[in-house]
C-alpha cells in the first residue's frame, strides 16, 4: 500500500481496513489478522499495527478476544456510523478540491446532476 | 576454544594441503630416483630437509599474516564477533599455526630421516658420486651415537620453545601495528622494531639464565651427534621456562589489546 | 533489556568519528539511524557490538558494560560479505550455531526454504541480492536481544529489499531491539519506530516517527531534509 507522507501510518492503514470493511472484502464477525501479521501484511512496525487494533477498538470497530484474536464488530449501528464518516469525509474533499478549482456552488451542483443522469 | 581451533585450521587447509602436496611429490621423487639416479635422489633428500624448515616458516608466517588480515579487513568480523574471550581467540590460533607447523616440519624430518636410511642400504653397495651423497653418508655415521635420542630431545625442545616464543611476539606487535599504532606513521615499522627488540631482550635473557652466550652446540663426531648446552640441565630447563613464559606473556598482552583497544 | 550509551566517544588522529553519544534505547522497538556518511553510525553500531573499543564514555547492556560476554546477546551485520571465503550457506549456519546459543537452525532453514536457496552453495558466487537475503536470516534466526544492521538494503533489488523488511517486522524481538542503519529514509519509515538522527559524531535528534505525521504533518524524509540540507 502506497502511503502519503503528512498523516501518521496507522491513521491511514484504519482507512484502508475501513474501507475494506465497507466494500464487503471484510465482513462483520471476521477474524483479523494477528497483529504480528498486520504489520507484515502492510510493512509496518509491529508497535503501529498494535495501536491500529486499540484504535479501532476504541471506535468500536472492532473487539478483542484475549488468546484468540481481534475481530471485525458485529453490530450494524457500527458500519453505518463508518459508512456516514466516510461518505461525509469524501464530498467534503471533492467539493473543496472543485472549489478550490475556481468552481462556484452552482457549477459543482450542475456537474453532479449531469453524472448521475448518465447513470 | 577448541571451537574456533576447528575453524582456523579449516580456514588455513589451503596452506596445509599445498606443502603436505609438496612433500607427497618430493617423496615420490626421492623413491623413484634412489634406485636409478642416487646422486639426484640425494640432493632430493637435501631439499626435502631445507622444504621442512621452509614449511615451517610458511606456516607460521601464513598464521600471522592472517592475523594481521583478520584485524584490518571484514573478515575479522566473523572471528571477534564470537562470544569467546580474546585470550582464548589468540592462544586458539596460536596453537593451531603451533601444532601443524610442527606436524609438517616432523612429517618432512622423518620421511627425509627414512629416505637417509634407505639410501644407505643402496649406497653400501656403491662408491661415492657427489658431495650430497658424501654429507648424507656422514649424517648417517652420525645418527648411530648413543647420545643421539637425547640430543635430539633437547633440539627439539630447543626449537619448540623459540618457535613459540617467536610466534606469540610476532602475534603481539601484529596486534600492536593495527590497535594502538593504527594510522600512525611508521606503524608498520615501529611494530617490526618492537618485535625485533623485544626478541633481542628474551634471548638475553635465556642466555644469561643458561649461563652462556652461545649455549648450545652441536658436535658431530665419530661418536655420534652430540647437541647439548654447555652449562647444567637446570638451568637449561630454566631457560625453556622463562621461553614459555616470556611466550605466554605475550599472549597476555595481545588480548588485553584485542579486548581494550580493538578497532575493526 | 535496557541498552544505554553514556557518553560515547570515538576519537581517532584526524577526525572524532562518535562525540558524546547519549541515548538509552528501549525494548520493542525499531529504531532508525540516519545520517550521511561519515556522521557516525557505523561506529557507533560497533561500539554497542564490541568491535570496537570507544575512547571515552561506555555502553551498557542490562547493567553490564559491552565485551566480549555480551556478544552472545548482541548481533551485528556490515553492509559488506563478511563470512569465510570458503563457506557454503551450510557452513555459516554451522559457524553461528556453534557459536550462539540463541541462533535457531530450524528458522533459519525455514527462511532458506522461502528464499529458494540452498546450503550447499557457495557464499562466495551469490548475487548481492541473494547475500543480503541469507546474511538477514541467519541474523534474524539468531533471537538476539540487540540487532544492528549496518545498511542491510546497500545495493539491494526492490523485492529483495520488500522482503527482507518483511523479515525484520515479522522477526523483530518484542524484548529486544533493532537498529538499522539506512540511506533509504523512505523505505524505512514504514517499519520503524524511532529516528535517530546523528550529524558528524553527534546525536541530532530523536524523533517518534508517528508523532512526527500527527504534530508536524511531515515525513521522515521531509524531516530528514529538514536536518540536513545545505542551508540549514
Amino acid at each position: 500500500m502506497e502511503f502519503q507522507n503528512n498523516k501518521p501510518i496507522y491513521l491511514q492503514v484504519i482507512d484502508d481496513i475501513k474501507s475494506k470493511i465497507l466494500s464487503g472484502e471484510i465482513r462483520p464477525g471476521d477474524k483479523l489478522p494477528s497483529s504480528r501479521e498486520l504489520a507484515e501484511l502492510y510493512e509496518v512496525n509491529p508497535n503501529t499495527a498494535s495501536r491500529i487494533y486499540s484504535e479501532m477498538e476504541r471506535e468500536g470497530i472492532a473487539y478483542t478476544r484475549r488468546g484468540i484474536g481481534t475481530f471485525v464488530s458485529e453490530s450494524a449501528e457500527q458500519f453505518d456510523s463508518i459508512r456516514e464518516e466516510t461518505v461525509i469525509e469524501e464530498t467534503r474533499s471533492y467539493v473543496r478540491k472543485l472549489k478550490a478549482l475556481g468552481l462556484s456552488d452552482k457549477e459543482i451542483l450542475g456537474l453532479v446532476e449531469a453524472f448521475l443522469k448518465e447513470g | 576454544m577448541l571451537k574456533m581451533m576447528k575453524y582456523e585450521a579449516r580456514k588455513n587447509r589451503g596452506i596445509y594441503l599445498i606443502m603436505a602436496g609438496i612433500l607427497l611429490v618430493l617423496e615420490a621423487a626421492y623413491l623413484l630416483l634412489v634406485h636409478s639416479h642416487i646422486s639426484m635422489a640425494a640432493v632430493v633428500a637435501v631439499i626435502m630437509v631445507i622444504a621442512g624448515y621452509v614449511t615451517m616458516f610458511m606456516v607460521l608466517g601464513n598464521g600471522v599474516a592472517m592475523f594481521k588480515r583478520d584485524l584490518r579487513d571484514k573478515t575479522g568480523y566473523m572471528v571477534y564477533m564470537t562470544p569467546v574471550p580474546p585470550s582464548f581467540i589468540v592462544l586458539g590460533k596460536i596453537l593451531v599455526v603451533f601444532i601443524s607447523g610442527t606436524v609438517l616440519f616432523s612429517a618432512y624430518m622423518l620421511l627425509a630421516y627414512l629416505d637417509i636410511r634407505i639410501f644407505a642400504d643402496v649406497y653400501s653397495a656403491q662408491a661415492p658420486l657427489s658431495a650430497a651423497s658424501a654429507y648424507l653418508s656422514q649424517i648417517i655415521k652420525n645418527l648411530s651415537g648413543t647420545d643421539t635420542l637425547i640430543s635430539l630431545l633437547h633440539l627439539l625442545a630447543c626449537i619448540l620453545v623459540v618457535v613459540f616464543v617467536i610466534l606469540c611476539t610476532a602475534y603481539f606487535s601484529v596486534a600492536l601495528g593495527s590497535t594502538v599504532l593504527r594510522g600512525k606513521k611508521g606503524e608498520k615499522f615501529l611494530s617490526f622494531l618492537i618485535c625485533i627488540a623485544l626478541l633481542v631482550v628474551f634471548m638475553r635473557i635465556t642466555s644469561l639464565i643458561s649461563g652462556d652466550m652461545s649455549g648450545f652446540n652441536m658436535d658431530f663426531t665419530d661418536a655420534g651427534f652430540r647437541f647439548s648446552f654447555s652449562g647444567h640441565l637446570y638451568r637449561e630447563i630454566l631457560s625453556y621456562i622463562f621461553g614459555i613464559a616470556a611466550g605466554t606473556g605475550m599472549l597476555f598482552a595481545t588480548s588485553y589489546l584485542l579486548e581494550n583497544k580493538i578497532d575493526l | 533489556m535496557e541498552l544505554v550509551c553514556r557518553n560515547l566517544t570515538k576519537r581517532y588522529l584526524t577526525k572524532t568519528a562518535v562525540d558524546n553519544f547519549n541515548l538509552t534505547f528501549n525494548d520493542g522497538h525499531i529504531y532508525a539511524l540516519l545520517g550521511p556518511n561519515g556522521s557516525g553510525k557505523s561506529t557507533l553500531m560497533k561500539m554497542i557490538a564490541g568491535l570496537t573499543n570507544p575512547t571515552g564514555g561506555y555502553v551498557e547492556l542490562n547493567g553490564e558494560k559491552v565485551g566480549w560476554k555480551t556478544k552472545a546477546d548482541i548481533v551485528y551485520t556490515p553492509t559488506e560479505p563478511f563470512f569465510f571465503g570458503y563457506m557454503t550457506i551450510g557452513d555459516v549456519a554451522d559457524y553461528y550455531g556453534d557459536f550462539f546459543k540463541d541462533f535457531d537452525r530450524r528458522v533459519f532453514t525455514e527462511l532458506l526454504r522461502e528464499m529458494e536457496l540452498g546450503e550447499s552453495m557457495k557464499t562466495r558466487k551469490l548475487s548481492s541480492g541473494m547475500l543480503a537475503k541469507v546474511k538477514i536470516a541467519v541474523t534474524m534466526a539468531r533471537r538476539a536481544k540487540v540487532i544492528l544492521l549496518d545498511e542491510p538494503f546497500n545495493g539491494i533489488d526492490l523485492i529483495a529489499r520488500d522482503y527482507i523488511s518483511k523479515l525484520l517486522i515479522r522477526y523483530a524481538p518484542e524484548d529486544g531491539v533493532v537498529v538499522i542503519s539506512s540511506h533509504m529514509v523512505e523505505e524505512i519509515e514504514k517499519m520503524i519506530d524511532v529516528a535517530v538522527f546523528m550529524k558528524q559524531g553527534r546525536l541530532e535528534l530523536v524523533s517518534d516517527v508517528e508523532k512526527l505525521r500527527a504534530e508536524e504533518n511531515i515525513s521522515l524524509a521531509d524531516k530528514y531534509r529538514q536536518l540536513y540540507s545545505k542551508e540549514a
